[in-house]
C-alpha cells in the first residue's frame, strides 16, 4: 500500500503541485492509496475537492483511498462543506 | 444626430420584431401548457427590449417593461401560475410596448391610462401568486421558531392551493446551487456561503454533489465542480436567499420557495446540467423537498399522463426516460433556434430592389446580346452566349428570390387576431394554418396582409356561428377557421375558409335586387350569387358589429387584389361553410414571356398563361371569319382577335348585326394562322396572332400615367432589340371575353357586344 502524507498549508496554493505529486506516487493502478492528513494545518474547498477526486480515482480504478489521522482542521472542513462523510468511507 | 437616428431606428425594427415574437410566443405559450422555452423566448424578447431602450435611455420603456419582465420572471419561476387571462394582460402589455415604440423618438405619447391599468394588472397578478412576499417578512435575518414558521405556512397554504393547483407540501426552500468553473480560483470560499444561509434559517438537510468532480487524470485541481442540494428552512423571501448567491460569480442556481408549484420542481429539473438529471429526482426526496408520491406526479406532469405510483424499479426507470427524452428535446430546439439565427442577414430593402433593378436591366441587354450572337453565326461565340444565359437565368431567379418571404409570418398573426375576436364574440374558434412556408414577393406579401384580415375576422364574425347554433346543427362546438397557401401554375393561390354557416344565396340575391345590383327576374348562377358580396355597399350582416358588417371592405378587398393582378372567388355550401380563395402573381417585377407579333407590333403574353400555340388548318381559318370562337378538340374556345381588339393598322368594318367583326378579306389567311391559348382560372381563351417569336424574360415597367385607365395591358417591356413590346393582361382579357360573352347570352339583340378598340 502507498501512502503520502500531506503537511502544513493544503490550499489552491499549493493543490497543483499536490495534485502532480499524487499522480506521481500512485503509479500502481491497482494498488490502493492512503493519504494521511494528521499534519495538515490548514485545507480548504479546493483541496478538499483534490481529495475527492482521488477517492472518485480509487473508485474507477476498483480499488481503494482511504484519508487516515485527519487533523481537526481537516475534519471541520469537511463538515462544513456538508461532505463529512466522504471524509470517513 | 444623423447616427443616433439610425441606431434609433434599428432598435426600432428589432423592437418591432422582438414584439411579433413575443406575441407569437404569447400564444402558443397558451396552447403549450407553460413550455419552458416559449416562455425563456418571451422573457428574452422583453428582457432585450428593456435592454436596448437603456442604450437610448427611453426612460418610459424601460419602466413599463421593467414591470412586464417582472412578471415574466415569475412566470419562469413558476411563482405565478399561468392562465389565459394573464396572457390577455401579457398582450396588452406587448401592445402597450408596441405603441409606446411607435410613438418614438417621442415618449410621451401614450395612453396612460390603458398603461396604468395594465400595471396594475399585472402587480396583482404578481400579488397573487407570492403569497409569501404578502405576509412582508422584513428583512430580518431572524430564523423563525419551527412552530411560527408552521402557522405562517398554515395560513398560506390556502391561498397558495387555489393559485397554483398542484403544490408540494413541503414547508422550506429547495435550493440548488451548481458552482461556477472559476469559483475558487476567484478566490470564494463556499462554506462563507453556508454560514450566510445559515444566518437566514434552518439548513434542513444538505447534500454535496461529488459526481460532477472528476478523476484526477481529468481533474484541473484550482477547477470548481462542487454542488449542493439544499433545503433550507427560513422566513426569509427570495430576494434575500438570491442575494447571497449573487455574488458567486457562474454559479448556477435556483431557488423554489416553499410548497410550490409541481410545475416548478419539473422547471428545475429541467434546468440542470446533463450530468445531475438522473440523480436530482432522488434528491429532492432526500432533502425532503418532495415525497416520492410528489415526485411521481411532477414527473407525470411532464408528460401529461396520470400514473400510478409503480415500484421503485419501474419508477427509477421511468425517471430516466422522461429526463432523458426532454434533454434530447431540449436540445434540439437550441440547436434549431442557433441555426436559424446564423442563417440570416438584414439587408435594406432598398438595396435588394436596386439589385433586382439591375438585374432586369441585365436580363434585357442578355437577351440583346443573344440576338447579335445569333446574327454573327460564330459557334464559339453562341456557346459563350448560351452559358451566359444560363447564369444570367438562374441569377434572376435568385435576385428575385431574395424578395420571396414565407407568408407564414402574415399567416400567425391571426392566431391573435382570432383568439381575440373570438374571446370578444363569446365563440370557440380554432386557426389551422397550412402553406406557412409558401413563398412570395414581399411587396405582395404586404399588400395582401389587411384584405386577408379583413376576410378573417368577416369569418369569425358572420361564418362561424356561437357554440350553442353550432351544437343544434350538429357540428362540433368548436368552429375552424383555415388559412391555406399553395402554389398552383405561377400563381400563388391563398385559402381562407371557414366550417360556418355558409352563405344564403338566395337572401345574398334579395338583398342584390334591393340594392339594385340585380334585375328581378334575372338569372344568376352561384358562383356570380356569392359574387355579389364583392359589389360596393354590400353588407349580410343584420346588425353592425364593431368587427364587420358595415358593407365597406369586400369591395376593397377586391379592389387591393386585383390591383396586384390577383383574383377572388367564393365558394360557400349553406350549412357546412365557405372558402374564399386569392389568386396572385408570384412577383411583380420579373415575368417568362412568350413574344408575338401582330402586325409588327410586339406583345408579350406571360408565359404562365399559356396553355398551347396552335396552327390553325384551312377549315378553322375560314371559322374565324364567322365568328369569335373555334372548335378545339371538341370544345368551344372564345377568340380574341387581337388585330380587331387592338385595332391596329387600319380600322376594319363591322358587321355589328352578327357581332363579328369581319377582316378585310385576303389579308386575315395569312394574319389569323397562329393562336396561342391562354388560361385564366377555368377560362381558356385563344389568341390570333400573326408570328410566334418564342420565349423571352420582361422586365415589366409600369405604364405611364396618361395611360392608366388602359385595359388589356399590364405593363411594358423593353426587347432585346431595343423595341418596346406590351406586356398582356391576360386576366383582365380574359374576364373581358367572359363578360362579353355573358352579355351576348343575356341579352341577345342589343348591338352593344362588339369589341372595342382599345389603343384609341
Amino acid at each position: 500500500m502507498k501512502t503520502i502524507t500531506l503537511e502544513n498549508e493544503c490550499t489552491i496554493y499549493e493543490v497543483a503541485e499536490k495534485h502532480q505529486l499524487i499522480i506521481d506516487s500512485w503509479s500502481d493502478k491497482n494498488q490502493p492509496l492512503t493519504i494521511d492528513l494528521a499534519k495538515v494545518t490548514e485545507i480548504d474547498s479546493c483541496f478538499i475537492q483534490l481529495l475527492m477526486s482521488c477517492k472518485k480515482t480509487a473508485l474507477k480504478q476498483k480499488t481503494d483511498c482511504f484519508f487516515i489521522n485527519s487533523s481537526e482542521e481537516v475534519a471541520e472542513k469537511f463538515k462544513s462543506l456538508f461532505a463529512a462523510e466522504l471524509l470517513t468511507q | 444626430m444623423e447616427e443616433l437616428d439610425e441606431n434609433v431606428q434599428i432598435f426600432i425594427s428589432e423592437a418591432v420584431e422582438l414584439l411579433e415574437e413575443m406575441e407569437t410566443a404569447l400564444l402558443e405559450l397558451e396552447n403549450s401548457n407553460g413550455d419552458e422555452e416559449i416562455l425563456g423566448l418571451i422573457f428574452r424578447a422583453a428582457h432585450t427590449i428593456k435592454g436596448s431602450a437603456g442604450l437610448f435611455g427611453f426612460d418610459h420603456i424601460i419602466e413599463f417593461t421593467h414591470v412586464v419582465e417582472n412578471v415574466l420572471d415569475d412566470m419562469r419561476n413558476c411563482i405565478i401560475p399561468i392562465s389565459s387571462e394573464l396572457i390577455t394582460i401579457l398582450m396588452r402589455s406587448k401592445d402597450q410596448m408596441g405603441t409606446l415604440i411607435d410613438a418614438l423618438p417621442v415618449e410621451d405619447d401614450f395612453d396612460a391610462a390603458e398603461e396604468k391599468e395594465i400595471i396594475d394588472l399585472l402587480k396583482a397578478f404578481q400579488k397573487g401568486g407570492i403569497p409569501e412576499q404578502n405576509t412582508g417578512s422584513d428583512g430580518q435575518v431572524e430564523a423563525a421558531s419551527s412552530e411560527e414558521q408552521q402557522t405562517k405556512t398554515d395560513n398560506n397554504s390556502t391561498n397558495t392551493e387555489t393559485a397554483d393547483g398542484e403544490t408540494a407540501q413541503s414547508d422550506h426552500y429547495h435550493i440548488s446551487i451548481r458552482l461556477g468553473i472559476d469559483t475558487f480560483r476567484q478566490g470564494f470560499e463556499p462554506i462563507a456561503m453556508f454560514k450566510q444561509l445559515a444566518d437566514l434559517g434552518t439548513l434542513k438537510e444538505i447534500i454535496f454533489l461529488e459526481n460532477n468532480i472528476p478523476t484526477l487524470d481529468k481533474i484541473d485541481s484550482e477547477s470548481c465542480y462542487m454542488g449542493w442540494e439544499i433545503a433550507l428552512e427560513s422566513n426569509a423571501d427570495k430576494e434575500q436567499i438570491s442575494e447571497i448567491f449573487e455574488f458567486v460569480e457562474g454559479a448556477s442556481c435556483n431557488i423554489l420557495p416553499p410548497k410550490s408549484n409541481f410545475s416548478a420542481y419539473q422547471h428545475m429539473i429541467e434546468q440542470l446540467p446533463d450530468e445531475d438529471e438522473l440523480a436530482l429526482g432522488q434528491m429532492l426526496i432526500k432533502t425532503g423537498t418532495l415525497t416520492e408520491q410528489e415526485l411521481q406526479q411532477v414527473l407525470n406532469q411532464q408528460q401529461g399522463t396520470p400514473e400510478l405510483v409503480g415500484d421503485l424499479l419501474v419508477e427509477n426507470k421511468m425517471v430516466q426516460e422522461e429526463v432523458v427524452e426532454q434533454a434530447l428535446q431540449k436540445q434540439k430546439k437550441v440547436k434549431a433556434k442557433k441555426q436559424q439565427a446564423l442563417s440570416f442577414v438584414k439587408v435594406d430593402s432598398a438595396k435588394l430592389d436596386k439589385l433586382v433593378n439591375l438585374v432586369g436591366e441585365l436580363v434585357i441587354n442578355g437577351a440583346k446580346m443573344g440576338q447579335l450572337s445569333a446574327k454573327f453565326n460564330d459557334d464559339e461565340l453562341s456557346e459563350t452566349m448560351e452559358g451566359m444565359m444560363l447564369s444570367l437565368d438562374e441569377m434572376r431567379e435568385t435576385a428575385l428570390g431574395l424578395r420571396m418571404i414565407p407568408i407564414g409570418a402574415t399567416f400567425n398573426r391571426f392566431h391573435r387576431v382570432v383568439r381575440d375576436i373570438s374571446k370578444d364574440l363569446n365563440k370557440d374558434i380554432r386557426l389551422e394554418i397550412y402553406g406557412a412556408d409558401t413563398e412570395l414577393d414581399k411587396t405582395v406579401i404586404e399588400k395582401i396582409a389587411d384584405p386577408l384580415m379583413h376576410l378573417v375576422r368577416n369569418s369569425l364574425d358572420h361564418g362561424i356561428e356561437m357554440p350553442d347554433d353550432r351544437e343544434r346543427a350538429g357540428k362540433d362546438r368548436e368552429g375552424m377557421i383555415k388559412l391555406n397557401a399553395h402554389h398552383e401554375a405561377g400563381m400563388i393561390v391563398i385559402e381562407i375558409s371557414d366550417d360556418g354557416k355558409g352563405l344564403d344565396a338566395d337572401r345574398l340575391l334579395e338583398k342584390g335586387i334591393e340594392k339594385g345590383l340585380v334585375k328581378e327576374g334575372q338569372k344568376l348562377s352561384k358562383a356570380e350569387t356569392f359574387n355579389l358580396i364583392f359589389e360596393a355597399g354590400f353588407s349580410m350582416a343584420k346588425e353592425i358589429s364593431n368587427i364587420s358588417g358595415r358593407g365597406v371592405g369586400m369591395d376593397v378587398v377586391r379592389r387591393n387584389i386585383e390591383s396586384l393582378r390577383g383574383s377572388i372567388n367564393i365558394f360557400s355550401e349553406k350549412g357546412s361553410g365557405t372558402t374564399i380563395s386569392i389568386q396572385l402573381p408570384l412577383t411583380l417585377a420579373i415575368i417568362d414571356g412568350f413574344h408575338v407579333q401582330v402586325n409588327k407590333e410586339d406583345f408579350i403574353i406571360p408565359l404562365d398563361m399559356i396553355k398551347e400555340c396552335v396552327t390553325l388548318n384551312e377549315a378553322q381559318i375560314e371559322e374565324t371569319t364567322m365568328h369569335d370562337y373555334i372548335t378545339l378538340r371538341e370544345e368551344v374556345l372564345p377568340l380574341i382577335q387581337l388585330t380587331n381588339y387592338f385595332s391596329i393598322e387600319r380600322q376594319e368594318k363591322r358587321n355589328n348585326s352578327t357581332a363579328v367583326s369581319e377582316p378585310v378579306e385576303g389579308i386575315h389567311k395569312r394574319r389569323h394562322e397562329n393562336v396561342v391559348v391562354v388560361q385564366f382560372g377555368s377560362k381558356k381563351v385563344g389568341m390570333t396572332v400573326d408570328s410566334l417569336l418564342g420565349e423571352t424574360q420582361a422586365v415589366i415597367k409600369p405604364m405611364g400615367r396618361i395611360f392608366k385607365g388602359l385595359n388589356g395591358f399590364a405593363g411594358f417591356t423593353i426587347l432585346g432589340s431595343g423595341h418596346v413590346a406590351l406586356v398582356m393582361d391576360v386576366p383582365g382579357l380574359v374576364k373581358e371575353v367572359v363578360s362579353t360573352e355573358k352579355k351576348q347570352f343575356i341579352q341577345p339583340d342589343t348591338n352593344s357586344i362588339q369589341m372595342q378598340p382599345r389603343l384609341h
